[in-house]
Protein backbone atom coordinates (compact mmCIF):
# COMPACT_ATOMS: atom_id res chain seq x y z
CA UNK A 1 0.00 0.00 0.00
CA UNK A 2 1.50 3.37 -0.61
CA UNK A 3 0.98 5.51 1.85
CA UNK A 4 1.09 9.47 1.57
CA UNK A 5 0.26 12.58 3.74
CA UNK A 6 -0.39 15.70 3.55
CA UNK A 7 -0.56 19.10 5.72
CA UNK A 8 -3.08 21.89 4.70
CA UNK A 9 -2.49 24.69 6.76
CA UNK A 10 -6.14 26.19 6.05
CA UNK A 11 -9.71 24.26 6.60
CA UNK A 12 -10.16 25.21 2.79
CA UNK A 13 -7.17 23.39 1.77
CA UNK A 14 -8.01 20.50 3.77
CA UNK A 15 -11.44 20.22 2.54
CA UNK A 16 -10.44 20.81 -1.01
CA UNK A 17 -7.95 17.68 -0.78
CA UNK A 18 -10.93 15.99 0.76
CA UNK A 19 -13.46 16.51 -2.17
CA UNK A 20 -10.48 15.06 -4.28
CA UNK A 21 -9.52 12.17 -2.74
CA UNK A 22 -12.90 10.99 -1.07
CA UNK A 23 -11.62 7.51 -1.07
CA UNK A 24 -8.81 7.33 0.00
CA UNK A 25 -8.30 10.02 2.43
CA UNK A 26 -8.10 9.72 6.63
CA UNK A 27 -8.10 12.31 8.71
CA UNK A 28 -5.02 12.70 11.48
CA UNK A 29 -5.52 14.86 14.46
CA UNK A 30 -3.88 13.52 18.15
CA UNK A 31 -3.04 10.29 16.09
CA UNK A 32 -3.62 8.29 19.21
CA UNK A 33 -6.36 5.59 17.56
CA UNK A 34 -4.99 5.87 13.67
CA UNK A 35 -1.69 4.57 14.36
CA UNK A 36 -2.96 2.10 16.20
CA UNK A 37 -5.22 1.04 13.74
CA UNK A 38 -2.99 1.60 10.43
CA UNK A 39 -0.64 -0.81 12.62
CA UNK A 40 -3.20 -3.55 13.16
CA UNK A 41 -4.23 -2.89 9.32
CA UNK A 42 -0.80 -3.62 8.20
CA UNK A 43 -0.30 -6.80 10.76
CA UNK A 44 -3.76 -8.11 9.21
CA UNK A 45 -2.33 -7.59 5.40
CA UNK A 46 -5.67 -6.24 5.31
CA UNK A 47 -4.13 -3.08 3.81
CA UNK A 48 -5.79 -1.99 0.66
CA UNK A 49 -4.22 -1.43 -2.70
CA UNK A 50 -4.92 2.03 -2.95
CA UNK A 51 -2.67 4.66 -1.86
CA UNK A 52 -4.00 6.23 1.35
CA UNK A 53 -3.59 9.69 2.26
CA UNK A 54 -3.38 10.86 5.85
CA UNK A 55 -4.90 14.20 5.67
CA UNK A 56 -2.91 16.15 8.97
CA UNK A 57 -5.23 18.75 10.45
CA UNK A 58 -2.87 19.83 13.62
CA UNK A 59 -1.25 22.58 11.15
CA UNK A 60 -4.51 24.34 10.55
CA UNK A 61 -4.73 27.05 12.91
CA UNK A 62 -7.63 28.16 15.13
CA UNK A 63 -9.60 24.50 15.64
CA UNK A 64 -8.68 24.40 19.18
CA UNK A 65 -10.54 26.43 21.82
CA UNK A 66 -13.43 26.48 24.26
CA UNK A 67 -15.79 29.62 24.23
CA UNK A 68 -18.63 30.25 26.06
CA UNK A 69 -20.64 32.75 24.83
CA UNK A 70 -24.81 33.78 25.40
CA UNK A 71 -24.97 30.29 26.73
CA UNK A 72 -23.78 28.12 24.22
CA UNK A 73 -20.18 26.00 25.33
CA UNK A 74 -18.56 25.69 21.60
CA UNK A 75 -15.90 23.21 21.48
CA UNK A 76 -13.28 23.20 18.62
CA UNK A 77 -12.65 19.28 17.26
CA UNK A 78 -8.56 19.77 17.96
CA UNK A 79 -9.13 20.62 21.47
CA UNK A 80 -6.94 17.93 23.55
CA UNK A 81 -8.87 16.22 26.55
CA UNK A 82 -5.75 17.72 28.56
CA UNK A 83 -6.55 20.90 26.99
CA UNK A 84 -10.76 20.37 28.17
CA UNK A 85 -10.41 18.57 31.42
CA UNK A 86 -7.99 21.41 32.38
CA UNK A 87 -10.15 24.19 31.08
CA UNK A 88 -11.70 26.77 33.56
CA UNK A 89 -15.15 26.76 32.07
CA UNK A 90 -15.93 23.35 31.36
CA UNK A 91 -14.52 22.44 34.95
CA UNK A 92 -17.23 25.14 36.00
CA UNK A 93 -19.92 24.90 33.34
CA UNK A 94 -19.56 21.01 33.02
CA UNK A 95 -17.74 19.48 35.13
CA UNK A 96 -18.34 16.13 34.57
CA UNK A 97 -17.31 16.28 30.84
CA UNK A 98 -13.80 17.79 32.48
CA UNK A 99 -14.12 14.17 34.73
CA UNK A 100 -14.46 12.40 31.55
CA UNK A 101 -11.29 14.23 29.71
CA UNK A 102 -9.16 13.18 32.80
CA UNK A 103 -10.51 9.50 32.44
CA UNK A 104 -9.05 9.15 29.10
CA UNK A 105 -6.07 6.86 29.06
CA UNK A 106 -3.37 8.22 30.32
CA UNK A 107 -1.84 12.13 30.67
CA UNK A 108 0.35 10.97 27.27
CA UNK A 109 -2.78 9.92 25.93
CA UNK A 110 -4.51 13.35 27.08
CA UNK A 111 -1.66 15.44 25.38
CA UNK A 112 -2.49 14.33 21.67
CA UNK A 113 -5.55 12.74 21.38
CA UNK A 114 -8.76 15.33 20.64
CA UNK A 115 -12.67 15.64 21.53
CA UNK A 116 -13.03 15.62 17.86
CA UNK A 117 -11.00 12.37 17.30
CA UNK A 118 -12.40 10.89 19.95
CA UNK A 119 -16.17 11.41 18.43
CA UNK A 120 -15.21 10.45 14.88
CA UNK A 121 -13.52 7.27 16.14
CA UNK A 122 -17.46 7.17 17.47
CA UNK A 123 -15.74 3.79 20.06
CA UNK A 124 -18.81 2.39 22.11
CA UNK A 125 -16.32 3.39 25.07
CA UNK A 126 -15.15 7.10 24.18
CA UNK A 127 -15.21 8.76 27.27
CA UNK A 128 -16.19 11.99 25.83
CA UNK A 129 -19.46 10.54 24.72
CA UNK A 130 -21.81 9.93 27.44
CA UNK A 131 -21.46 13.40 28.97
CA UNK A 132 -22.02 14.56 25.63
CA UNK A 133 -24.83 12.75 25.00
CA UNK A 134 -26.38 13.60 28.00
CA UNK A 135 -25.72 17.40 27.44
CA UNK A 136 -27.42 16.79 23.55
CA UNK A 137 -24.51 18.25 22.04
CA UNK A 138 -24.57 19.12 18.72
CA UNK A 139 -21.88 18.57 15.95
CA UNK A 140 -20.86 20.79 12.91
CA UNK A 141 -19.43 19.13 10.21
CA UNK A 142 -17.74 21.04 7.21
CA UNK A 143 -17.22 20.55 3.94
CA UNK A 144 -16.79 22.23 0.08
CA UNK A 145 -20.37 22.15 0.53
CA UNK A 146 -20.85 23.91 3.32
CA UNK A 147 -21.44 23.60 6.70
CA UNK A 148 -24.39 21.33 8.41
CA UNK A 149 -24.99 20.46 12.11
CA UNK A 150 -26.33 17.39 13.21
CA UNK A 151 -27.00 16.36 16.72
CA UNK A 152 -24.72 13.91 18.38
CA UNK A 153 -27.39 11.31 18.95
CA UNK A 154 -28.40 11.37 15.65
CA UNK A 155 -24.17 11.09 14.27
CA UNK A 156 -23.51 7.34 15.13
CA UNK A 157 -24.97 4.24 13.24
CA UNK A 158 -23.37 1.57 15.02
CA UNK A 159 -19.72 1.01 16.74
CA UNK A 160 -16.89 3.00 15.12
CA UNK A 161 -19.65 4.22 12.36
CA UNK A 162 -20.99 7.40 12.04
CA UNK A 163 -22.61 9.53 9.43
CA UNK A 164 -19.53 11.71 8.57
CA UNK A 165 -19.14 12.03 4.75
CA UNK A 166 -15.08 11.19 3.59
CA UNK A 167 -15.36 14.69 2.19
CA UNK A 168 -16.28 16.56 5.82
CA UNK A 169 -14.68 17.51 8.87
CA UNK A 170 -15.91 17.76 11.98
CA UNK A 171 -15.35 21.68 13.29
CA UNK A 172 -16.95 22.22 16.40
CA UNK A 173 -18.93 19.94 19.21
CA UNK A 174 -21.59 22.72 21.15
CA UNK A 175 -23.66 22.27 23.40
CA UNK A 176 -26.23 24.48 25.88
CA UNK A 177 -24.63 25.42 29.45
CA UNK A 178 -26.98 23.71 32.10
CA UNK A 179 -28.65 25.61 34.57
CA UNK A 180 -26.85 26.60 37.25
CA UNK A 181 -28.90 24.83 39.50
CA UNK A 182 -28.10 21.35 38.32
CA UNK A 183 -25.87 19.04 39.31
CA UNK A 184 -23.84 16.07 37.19
CA UNK A 185 -21.62 13.40 37.35
CA UNK A 186 -19.30 10.85 35.33
CA UNK A 187 -18.23 7.77 36.32
CA UNK A 188 -16.00 5.19 34.73
CA UNK A 189 -15.22 1.91 35.59
CA UNK A 190 -11.98 0.46 34.28
CA UNK A 191 -10.28 -2.77 34.60
CA UNK A 192 -7.96 -0.37 36.52
CA UNK A 193 -7.95 3.33 37.18
CA UNK A 194 -5.29 4.54 34.14
CA UNK A 195 -4.74 3.09 30.99
CA UNK A 196 -8.18 1.53 31.10
CA UNK A 197 -10.71 1.60 28.53
CA UNK A 198 -13.95 2.25 30.06
CA UNK A 199 -15.97 -1.31 30.83
CA UNK A 200 -18.91 0.41 32.00
CA UNK A 201 -19.96 4.60 32.53
CA UNK A 202 -22.50 6.72 33.17
CA UNK A 203 -23.49 10.18 32.77
CA UNK A 204 -25.96 11.69 34.47
CA UNK A 205 -27.42 15.72 34.27
CA UNK A 206 -30.55 16.51 36.92
CA UNK A 207 -32.06 19.47 37.71
CA UNK A 208 -33.86 20.18 40.74
CA UNK A 209 -36.31 22.93 41.07
CA UNK A 210 -37.72 24.91 43.51
CA UNK A 211 -39.92 22.28 45.27
CA UNK A 212 -37.19 20.15 45.42
CA UNK A 213 -38.60 18.10 42.81
CA UNK A 214 -36.32 16.66 39.86
CA UNK A 215 -37.15 18.84 37.06
CA UNK A 216 -34.80 17.73 34.20
CA UNK A 217 -33.16 14.08 34.01
CA UNK A 218 -30.43 12.97 31.20
CA UNK A 219 -28.90 9.59 31.56
CA UNK A 220 -26.52 8.40 29.28
CA UNK A 221 -24.75 5.56 29.66
CA UNK A 222 -21.44 4.62 27.95
CA UNK A 223 -20.12 1.16 26.76
CA UNK A 224 -22.76 -0.79 27.21
CA UNK A 225 -24.53 0.54 24.12
CA UNK A 226 -23.65 -0.03 20.52
CA UNK A 227 -23.77 3.82 20.29
CA UNK A 228 -24.26 6.67 22.46
CA UNK A 229 -27.89 7.18 23.59
CA UNK A 230 -30.09 8.70 26.61
CA UNK A 231 -32.18 6.29 28.61
CA UNK A 232 -35.19 8.41 28.39
CA UNK A 233 -36.98 5.57 31.07
CA UNK A 234 -34.83 5.83 33.45
CA UNK A 235 -34.76 9.77 33.16
CA UNK A 236 -38.66 9.49 33.43
CA UNK A 237 -37.99 7.38 36.63
CA UNK A 238 -36.92 10.37 38.22
CA UNK A 239 -38.50 13.29 37.04
CA UNK A 240 -40.84 15.06 39.40
CA UNK A 241 -39.96 13.12 42.42
CA UNK A 242 -38.04 14.65 45.01
CA UNK A 243 -35.14 12.85 45.52
CA UNK A 244 -35.53 9.24 47.06
CA UNK A 245 -33.80 5.98 47.53
CA UNK A 246 -36.48 4.04 45.73
CA UNK A 247 -36.94 6.49 42.27
CA UNK A 248 -33.09 6.37 41.97
CA UNK A 249 -33.23 2.56 42.37
CA UNK A 250 -35.87 2.13 39.82
CA UNK A 251 -34.21 4.38 37.10
CA UNK A 252 -30.88 2.90 37.52
CA UNK A 253 -32.84 -0.47 36.53
CA UNK A 254 -34.02 0.98 34.17
CA UNK A 255 -30.59 1.59 32.28
CA UNK A 256 -29.56 -2.07 33.11
CA UNK A 257 -32.90 -3.51 31.61
CA UNK A 258 -32.36 -1.44 28.18
CA UNK A 259 -28.78 -2.13 28.58
CA UNK A 260 -29.69 -6.08 27.53
CA UNK A 261 -32.90 -5.01 25.88
CA UNK A 262 -30.15 -3.05 23.10
CA UNK A 263 -26.96 -5.04 23.41
CA UNK A 264 -28.26 -8.55 24.26
CA UNK A 265 -27.61 -10.83 26.94
CA UNK A 266 -24.28 -11.81 26.98
CA UNK A 267 -21.30 -13.41 28.14
CA UNK A 268 -20.40 -10.88 30.59
CA UNK A 269 -24.43 -9.37 31.21
CA UNK A 270 -24.28 -11.52 34.97
CA UNK A 271 -21.56 -8.94 35.97
CA UNK A 272 -22.53 -6.35 33.65
CA UNK A 273 -26.22 -5.77 34.37
CA UNK A 274 -26.16 -4.81 38.41
CA UNK A 275 -22.39 -3.20 38.16
CA UNK A 276 -24.68 -0.75 35.78
CA UNK A 277 -27.10 -0.27 38.18
CA UNK A 278 -25.18 0.19 40.58
CA UNK A 279 -22.74 2.79 38.79
CA UNK A 280 -26.18 4.98 37.87
CA UNK A 281 -27.52 5.19 41.48
CA UNK A 282 -23.72 5.89 42.36
CA UNK A 283 -23.44 8.42 39.65
CA UNK A 284 -27.55 9.98 40.21
CA UNK A 285 -27.18 10.89 44.12
CA UNK A 286 -23.41 12.57 43.26
CA UNK A 287 -25.30 14.44 40.59
CA UNK A 288 -27.78 15.04 43.64
CA UNK A 289 -24.93 16.73 45.43
CA UNK A 290 -25.05 13.38 47.99
CA UNK A 291 -21.77 11.12 48.27
CA UNK A 292 -22.65 7.79 48.84
CA UNK A 293 -19.26 6.25 49.60
CA UNK B 1 -3.46 30.06 -3.20
CA UNK B 2 0.16 27.84 -3.33
CA UNK B 3 -1.60 24.37 -2.83
CA UNK B 4 -0.03 21.64 -0.14
CA UNK B 5 0.78 18.92 -1.81
CA UNK B 6 0.64 15.31 -0.84
CA UNK B 7 4.08 13.96 0.01
CA UNK B 8 5.29 9.97 0.63
CA UNK B 9 8.87 10.96 1.60
CA UNK B 10 10.13 14.45 3.19
CA UNK B 11 13.13 16.07 5.26
CA UNK B 12 11.62 17.24 8.45
CA UNK B 13 13.33 19.68 10.72
CA UNK B 14 13.05 19.65 14.74
CA UNK B 15 15.18 19.88 17.96
CA UNK B 16 16.41 16.65 20.10
CA UNK B 17 17.56 17.51 23.08
CA UNK B 18 18.36 21.16 21.96
CA UNK B 19 20.21 19.89 18.61
CA UNK B 20 18.66 20.70 15.34
CA UNK B 21 18.46 17.78 13.14
CA UNK B 22 17.18 17.22 9.53
CA UNK B 23 15.83 13.31 9.24
CA UNK B 24 13.90 11.63 5.63
CA UNK B 25 11.01 10.53 6.70
CA UNK B 26 8.05 8.26 4.73
CA UNK B 27 4.42 8.69 5.47
CA UNK B 28 4.57 5.79 8.06
CA UNK B 29 7.52 6.35 10.07
CA UNK B 30 6.79 7.10 13.86
CA UNK B 31 8.77 9.64 16.47
CA UNK B 32 9.82 6.84 18.28
CA UNK B 33 11.28 4.73 15.35
CA UNK B 34 12.88 8.54 14.14
CA UNK B 35 14.81 8.37 17.17
CA UNK B 36 15.76 4.94 17.78
CA UNK B 37 17.13 3.87 14.00
CA UNK B 38 18.27 7.46 12.47
CA UNK B 39 19.31 9.18 15.03
CA UNK B 40 20.88 6.24 17.23
CA UNK B 41 18.92 7.81 20.29
CA UNK B 42 18.22 4.16 21.48
CA UNK B 43 17.41 5.29 25.22
CA UNK B 44 13.72 5.59 24.44
CA UNK B 45 12.05 2.00 24.36
CA UNK B 46 9.74 0.41 22.60
CA UNK B 47 6.98 -1.29 24.78
CA UNK B 48 3.36 -2.13 23.31
CA UNK B 49 3.61 0.19 20.63
CA UNK B 50 -0.58 0.86 21.04
CA UNK B 51 0.05 3.33 23.29
CA UNK B 52 -0.60 1.55 26.72
CA UNK B 53 2.61 1.30 28.66
CA UNK B 54 4.25 4.68 28.46
CA UNK B 55 8.01 2.94 27.98
CA UNK B 56 8.61 5.54 24.64
CA UNK B 57 7.54 8.47 26.31
CA UNK B 58 9.05 11.63 25.52
CA UNK B 59 8.52 15.26 25.62
CA UNK B 60 7.55 16.62 22.93
CA UNK B 61 6.93 20.98 23.26
CA UNK B 62 7.28 19.97 26.87
CA UNK B 63 4.38 17.78 27.35
CA UNK B 64 4.61 14.04 27.62
CA UNK B 65 3.05 11.73 24.62
CA UNK B 66 3.79 8.09 23.27
CA UNK B 67 6.44 8.33 20.78
CA UNK B 68 4.60 5.29 19.01
CA UNK B 69 1.91 6.91 18.29
CA UNK B 70 3.18 10.04 16.73
CA UNK B 71 3.39 10.15 13.40
CA UNK B 72 7.02 11.70 12.50
CA UNK B 73 5.63 14.70 9.62
CA UNK B 74 3.75 15.51 12.56
CA UNK B 75 7.19 16.44 14.52
CA UNK B 76 8.34 18.85 12.14
CA UNK B 77 9.57 21.99 14.10
CA UNK B 78 8.83 20.62 17.25
CA UNK B 79 11.07 20.23 20.23
CA UNK B 80 11.77 16.51 21.08
CA UNK B 81 13.41 15.92 24.38
CA UNK B 82 14.09 12.51 25.32
CA UNK B 83 16.42 10.78 28.49
CA UNK B 84 19.49 11.16 26.52
CA UNK B 85 19.11 15.20 27.23
CA UNK B 86 18.93 14.57 30.97
CA UNK B 87 22.33 14.43 32.48
CA UNK B 88 24.41 17.24 31.58
CA UNK B 89 28.50 16.60 30.64
CA UNK B 90 28.26 13.20 32.70
CA UNK B 91 26.30 14.30 35.52
CA UNK B 92 23.04 12.75 36.13
CA UNK B 93 20.18 14.83 36.38
CA UNK B 94 18.78 14.98 40.02
CA UNK B 95 15.84 13.20 38.99
CA UNK B 96 18.13 10.04 37.72
CA UNK B 97 20.19 10.08 40.74
CA UNK B 98 17.27 9.81 42.67
CA UNK B 99 15.96 6.53 40.81
CA UNK B 100 19.85 5.26 41.24
CA UNK B 101 19.38 5.74 44.70
CA UNK B 102 15.82 4.52 45.69
CA UNK B 103 16.24 0.96 43.63
CA UNK B 104 13.73 2.75 42.02
CA UNK B 105 15.04 0.45 38.81
CA UNK B 106 14.74 -3.18 38.52
CA UNK B 107 14.83 -4.83 34.87
CA UNK B 108 15.17 -0.89 33.62
CA UNK B 109 12.45 -1.05 30.70
CA UNK B 110 10.38 1.59 31.69
CA UNK B 111 12.69 4.04 33.02
CA UNK B 112 13.14 6.60 30.27
CA UNK B 113 9.53 6.77 29.95
CA UNK B 114 9.52 7.06 33.73
CA UNK B 115 12.06 9.85 33.96
CA UNK B 116 10.61 11.69 31.56
CA UNK B 117 6.52 11.74 33.14
CA UNK B 118 8.72 12.74 36.20
CA UNK B 119 10.52 15.70 34.30
CA UNK B 120 7.49 17.04 32.80
CA UNK B 121 5.74 16.92 35.95
CA UNK B 122 8.30 19.03 38.15
CA UNK B 123 8.56 21.61 35.51
CA UNK B 124 5.02 21.86 35.70
CA UNK B 125 4.62 21.13 39.69
CA UNK B 126 8.03 21.72 41.39
CA UNK B 127 6.25 20.46 44.67
CA UNK B 128 4.13 17.45 43.82
CA UNK B 129 2.23 15.46 46.34
CA UNK B 130 2.69 11.90 46.32
CA UNK B 131 -0.93 11.82 44.73
CA UNK B 132 -0.06 13.96 41.82
CA UNK B 133 2.72 11.93 41.29
CA UNK B 134 1.51 9.27 41.22
CA UNK B 135 -1.25 10.67 38.57
CA UNK B 136 1.71 12.20 36.79
CA UNK B 137 3.12 8.10 35.62
CA UNK B 138 0.08 6.64 35.76
CA UNK B 139 0.70 6.50 32.05
CA UNK B 140 3.84 4.43 32.52
CA UNK B 141 3.41 0.93 33.53
CA UNK B 142 6.44 -1.10 35.43
CA UNK B 143 6.24 -4.17 36.33
CA UNK B 144 8.97 -4.70 38.92
CA UNK B 145 9.16 -1.89 41.55
CA UNK B 146 5.21 -1.65 42.16
CA UNK B 147 5.53 2.21 41.94
CA UNK B 148 6.37 3.08 45.50
CA UNK B 149 10.47 2.93 45.01
CA UNK B 150 9.86 5.25 41.71
CA UNK B 151 7.06 7.57 43.92
CA UNK B 152 9.69 8.12 46.23
CA UNK B 153 12.57 8.57 44.60
CA UNK B 154 10.67 11.58 41.89
CA UNK B 155 9.54 13.23 45.47
CA UNK B 156 12.86 13.19 46.96
CA UNK B 157 14.28 14.41 43.50
CA UNK B 158 11.56 17.32 43.65
CA UNK B 159 13.17 18.58 46.67
CA UNK B 160 16.51 18.32 45.88
CA UNK B 161 15.78 20.19 43.02
CA UNK B 162 13.99 22.90 45.00
CA UNK B 163 16.53 23.13 47.33
CA UNK B 164 19.49 23.44 44.39
CA UNK B 165 17.60 26.36 43.23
Amino acid sequence: MTLGFIRPETVYEAMEFLSEHKDNSRIVAGATDVMVQMRSAKSTGHAEEKPLWMVDITNIPGLSYVNFENGIVRIGAMTTHRDIARSAVIRDVVPFLADACRSVGSPQIRTRGTIGGNIVNASPAADSLPPLTALSARLRLISRKGPRDVALEEFFKGPYRTIIEPDEILEEVYFEAPESSSGCAFLKLGRRESLAIARLSVAVLLDVDESGKISKAAIAPGACLPMPARITSAEEALIGEIPNEEAVHSASLEVGEEMVRVSGVRWSTEYKKPVVCALTKRAIWKALGVDED
Amino acid sequence: MKKVKAEQKKLISFTVNGDDVKVEISADTRLIDVLRNKLNLTGTKEGCGIGECGACTVLMDGKPVNSCLVPAFQVEGSVIETVEGLDKSGELHPLQEAFVEHTAIQCGYCTPGMLMSALALLRENPKPTREEIARAISGNLCRCTGYHQIIAAIEDASAKIRLSE
